[in-house]
C-alpha cells in the first residue's frame, strides 16, 4: 500500500509566472479527505490559477500536486480526472445540445474506461444508467431527465453541472463559483445541493460570495497577489485584522 | 429483444434496400448513374461521421476517397482482381491516411484545420499526378479489370452487378453506423461537436478520440473510393480533386448534418437535380443548386432532415 494513501490532495511550493507576473508563488496546501476548504481573495490573486494547476490545466514552474503521496507532474488533466480530480465551471459548459441523462453518461461512461467503444448500446449499460440515477435523485432532477440541458433554468444548470462532476465520482472536488449568475430566489437550491455532498469528499470552493462561503466552509485560505496571506478557521479569518483591511472590507463587521 | 432492434436498426435500412431495389427495376438504363450516387452517398455519410457528429470541420475528405481509390485500382491491377479484398484495401488505406494526418491536421482547430484538410487533399493530388508511372498521372489508372463478385457475378457493362454491390456496401456502411452513433464512441463525437472543453474536464482525450473519429470516417472515404475504381475501372486525379470533397459537403448541408439520413437525401436530392438541371441546360444548372442552397440554409438550417422536427415544433409537440 503505498505511503500515503489516504492523505488527500497536498500542494507544496507551486510556483506559476506568466512573463514577470508572478501569480502562484510558493504555495501549499493539504486538502484531505472530507474537507470543506474555501479559497478567497480579490479578483486577480490567482484563485483561478491555483485551481487550473490542480486539475493540470496549467503546469507549475516549480512545486508539486500530490495525490496520496503521489506526484502527478507527469499525469494529464483528463487522467487526473480518472484518479478523481474534478473541478466545475464558473460559467456553465454543459453539453446544451444533449438531454441531462446524455450529459451525465458521458463522464459515466468515460469514467468506467467506456467512451471509445464502437459497439453496444451507450445506454444499455446497467451499471452506467444505475449511477446516472443516483446522481439524478440526489439533486432532484429525476423529473428533468430527458430535457435538453439547454432548455433548462440557469439554476437547474448549475445542478447538473454539480450531477456531471459527481458521476466522475471524484475525491477531490474544485467547486468554481459554484453558484455564480444564479437568480437569488434559486440560491437556496444550490446551497441545498453543497451541503449535501458526499462526507468523504475533500472539496475546495472558490468564492466570492461571502454567505455561502462562511456557511459551507470549515476552513479558509485568504490569496492575495499570487500568495497564501491568511488561513484558518472560519472564526479566525472573520477576526484577521490584515484580511479584514485587504479583503473583506467594512461590510463585514456590521 | 431481437424485433425490437429490428424495429429501432434494421427497419428503416431495410426500407433504404428496398428503395434500392426499386430504383434498380424502375430505371435499368440508368444504372450507371444510380450507382455513383450511391458511392456518393457512402461518401457523404463518411463526411457526416466527421463533420456532422464530430463536428471536425472538413474540406478535404477527399484525401482519404482518393487514396482508397487508387489504393483498390493499383491492388487490382498488379496484385488481386477480387473485389472484396479490393475493398477493404481500400477502406485501410484511407484509414491509414485520415490517422496519419489526422494526428497533424488534428491539432489545428477552426479554419487553420479547414485549410489543412484542404492542403492534404492537394498534396495526395499532386503526388498523383507526378507518379505518372504507378497512377498513370492525368490520363488516370487503367486496365482495371475485377473478378466476378463472390467468383460468380460477373460485372457487366449495364452496371447491374455494379449497382447491387454498391447498394449491400450502402446498406451495410448504414447499418455500421448506425450502431457506431448509438455506441458509446458516437455520444463521445457529439459530447466533443457540443464541449471539447467540457470533454476534457470529464477526462476524455479529446484530440485522440478526434483522430479515431477521423480514422474511421477515413476508412468509410476510402471504402466509398474502392468502389468507385471498381465499378467504374478507372481512377482519374478527380478523386482528390476540391471540388469533390466541396460538393460532398454541400450534399450533407443540404440533407442535414448530424442525421445519418440527412446525408442520404442530401445526396440523392443533389445528384438528382444536378443530372436533370445539367440535362436540361448544361450551362447553368449550377444555378439551380445554388438557388436551393440558399433556400435551405436561409429557412431550414437544420438541412432537409430538419424539416420534420421544424413541423413537429410547429404543430406543438416535442421537438
Amino acid at each position: 500500500m503505498p505511503v500515503g494513501l489516504g492523505v488527500g490532495l497536498q500542494l507544496r511550493g507551486l510556483c506559476k509566472s506568466f512573463g514577470g507576473l508572478a501569480v502562484a508563488q510558493d504555495l501549499n496546501l493539504d486538502l484531505p479527505p472530507g474537507a470543506r476548504t474555501a479559497l478567497i481573495g480579490p479578483n486577480g490573486a490567482g484563485k483561478s490559477t491555483l485551481a487550473q494547476l490542480i486539475t493540470g490545466c496549467l503546469v507549475p514552474d516549480q512545486g508539486m500536486v500530490m495525490l496520496d503521496g503521489v506526484d502527478l507532474a507527469a499525469v494529464s488533466q483528463a487522467a487526473r480526472v480518472k484518479r478523481g480530480i474534478a473541478k466545475t465551471f464558473q460559467i456553465t459548459t454543459l453539453f446544451a445540445g444533449l438531454s441531462l441523462r446524455e450529459n451525465l453518461r458521458l463522464a459515466v461512461q468515460e469514467q468506467r474506461g467506456q467512451g471509445a467503444r464502437w459497439f453496444g448500446r451507450a445506454d444499455r449499460c446497467p451499471e452506467v444508467e444505475e449511477i446516472i440515477e443516483f446522481q439524478l435523485a440526489r439533486f432532484g432532477l429525476l423529473g428533468l431527465a430527458d430535457q435538453m440541458v439547454g432548455r433548462l433554468a440557469y439554476g437547474q444548470q448549475r445542478l447538473v453541472e454539480l450531477a456531471l462532476t459527481l458521476c466522475l465520482q471524484p475525491r477531490v472536488l474544485v467547486l468554481d463559483e459554484p453558484a455564480a449568475g444564479v437568480p437569488m430566489g434559486e440560491i437556496p437550491m444550490i446551497v441545498e445541493a453543497l451541503e449535501g455532498l458526499p462526507k468523504n469528499l475533500a472539496v475546495l470552493l472558490i468564492d466570492h460570495d461571502m454567505d455561502l462561503v462562511f456557511r459551507l466552509a470549515q476552513h479558509i485560505v485568504v490569496m492575495v497577489a499570487g500568495t497564501i496571506l491568511a488561513q484558518g478557521t472560519p472564526a479566525e479569518i472573520a477576526n484577521n485584522a490584515t484580511v479584514q483591511r485587504l479583503y473583506l472590507g467594512e461590510a463585514f463587521d456590521a | 429483444m431481437f424485433e425490437a432492434w429490428l424495429g429501432r436498426m434494421g427497419a428503416p435500412v431495410a426500407l433504404l434496400g428496398v428503395v434500392g431495389l426499386i430504383a434498380f427495376f424502375a430505371f435499368p438504363y440508368d444504372l450507371g448513374f444510380l450507382t455513383r450516387i450511391l458511392i456518393m452517398m457512402i461518401f457523404v455519410l463518411s463526411i457526416d461521421l466527421v463533420l456532422g457528429y464530430g463536428g471536425i470541420a472538413t474540406l478535404g475528405q477527399a484525401a482519404m476517397y482518393g487514396t482508397g481509390a487508387y489504393a483498390a485500382g493499383l491492388f487490382a491491377v498488379h496484385i488481386s482482381a477480387n473485389p472484396l479484398l479490393g475493398l477493404l484495401i481500400g477502406a485501410g488505406a484511407g484509414a491509414g491516411v485520415a490517422f496519419l494526418s489526422g494526428l497533424i491536421v488534428l491539432r489545428a482547430h477552426g479554419l487553420g484545420l479547414l485549410m489543412l484538410t484542404i492542403a492534404v487533399a492537394q498534396i495526395l493530388h499532386e503526388i498523383a499526378n507526378k507518379a505518372r508511372v504507378v497512377t498513370g498521372g492525368a490520363d488516370g489508372l487503367s486496365g482495371i479489370r475485377m473478378a466476378p463478385l463472390f467468383g460468380r457475378w460477373h460485372f457487366d457493362f449495364i452496371g447491374q452487378t455494379g449497382y447491387l454491390y454498391a447498394l449491400a456496401v450502402l446498406v451495410l456502411v448504414m447499418v455500421f453506423l448506425r450502431a457506431l452513433c448509438v455506441a458509446p464512441l458516437g455520444l463521445t463525437a457529439r459530447g466533443i461537436h457540443e464541449s471539447p472543453v467540457r470533454m476534457a474536464a470529464i477526462g476524455v482525450p479529446v484530440y485522440g478520440r478526434r483522430v479515431l473519429i477521423y480514422t474511421i470516417a477515413g476508412g468509410l472515404a476510402g471504402l466509398a473510393g474502392a468502389l468507385s475504381a471498381q465499378v467504374t475501372a478507372l481512377v482519374s486525379l478527380q478523386v482528390f480533386s476540391f471540388s469533390l470533397s466541396a460538393e460532398a459537403v454541400v450534399m450533407l448541408i443540404l440533407g442535414g448534418t448530424g442525421r445519418l439520413w440527412g446525408a442520404i437525401f442530401g445526396t440523392a436530392i443533389f445528384m438528382v437535380i444536378h443530372h436533370l438541371a445539367a440535362t436540361a441546360d448544361p450551362y447553368n444548372w449550377l444555378f439551380v443548386i445554388g438557388i436551393l442552397l440558399l433556400g435551405v440554409v436561409y429557412f431550414i438550417p437544420g438541412g432537409l432532415m430538419g424539416v420534420r422536427q421544424r413541423l413537429r415544433i410547429l404543430f406543438g409537440g416535442q421537438g
